[in-house]
């Protein structure tokens, strides 16, 4: 690998969602090293729904295959269950974002 | 160093979306060093199960593959700050000397020796240059005993503005 660097995105808006990524590449290959996209929307019952789409490197197989953790919490009383903390984890199987991120 | 416009069109960012590119190379070795020990810690306990790990992962993984970059090219980076000029004592500059004349390992005891110093003061010296990157050092265990072996560091010395460390350009 030659010289990393991360790409700080800022916000954006696409549809209801709000959109903040982070991408790191190699600046002299071009490479792609990994990417944070971290999704936040307000849901109509009042949940606060964070998507994290997640590609980086740990040495296994299982691991490294691009996927995303998904969170719901209630906007009012955030310590409702700490459970939610905890997230789910998944294979990247969803159409509708990667639509949008490619 | 790539350009904002081009980084937008790779990845299909609006053009009036901001973004910040933040260098890994400008990071001064020390903090480099200490990112790394804090990260590999957190993850460790953690792994791959909140969404904050997931950013640290990457994170932890880039910084460790250019603390094998430097190591390789024998690179260092400090900042130009107060502290280098507190880091760089005689003593220290006839201890590096010694290390790259001679070529090859000492130990602690060994450089005392050479140096007609204590080894309690060697062995700050080695761990305050070592975290600078200006020397490596690795534990033996022979029939001589077990040890602590240095050898010179970085030999290339990359100078960077104090802070902000790593953030470069901004739109």
């Amino acid at each position: 690998m030659g010289k990393p660097i991360r790409i700080d995105v800022g916000e954006r808006k696409l549809g209801d969602w709000t959109l903040k990524s982070f991408i790191w590449e190699d600046a002299e290959s071009g490479l792609l090293l990994g990417y944070n996209h971290h999704f936040q929307r307000m849901t109509k019952s009042g949940f606060v729904e964070f998507v994290r789409l997640d590609h980086h490197k740990k040495g296994e197989a299982s691991e490294d295959a691009p996927h995303a953790h998904i969170r719901l919490e209630a906007r009012e009383t955030p310590n409702i269950n700490d459970s939610v903390k905890t997230f789910n984890r998944l294979l990247l199987k969803i159409p509708e974002i990667q639509e949008v991120l490619t | 160093m790539k350009e904002l416009n081009d980084i937008h069109k790779k990845y299909g960012i609006p053009d009036d979306v901001p973004i910040t590119i933040f260098d890994y190379v400008s990071i001064p070795t020390p903090i480099l060093v200490e990112k790394i020990s804090k990260l590999k810690l957190r993850l460790e306990d953690n792994g791959d199960e909140t969404m904050e790990d997931s950013f640290e992962i990457n994170e932890y993984n880039t910084l460790k593959e250019e603390l094998t970059r430097r190591n390789r090219e024998g690179e260092t980076v400090l900042s130009l700050n107060n502290d280098l000029a507190s880091l760089i004592t005689q003593s220290r500059v006839k201890l590096i000397a010694l290390l790259q004349l001679s070529g090859g390992a000492h130990s602690i005891r060994e450089l005392a020796d050479e140096l007609g110093r204590p080894e309690k003061s060697v062995s700050r010296d080695v761990e305050i240059l070592e975290r600078h990157g200006l020397v490596n050092t690795r534990e033996i265990s022979d029939k001589r005993g077990r040890r602590r072996e240095v050898r010179v560091g970085a030999t290339k010395l990359v100078l960077v503005p104090e802070s902000p460390p790593g953030e470069i350009e901004a739109k």
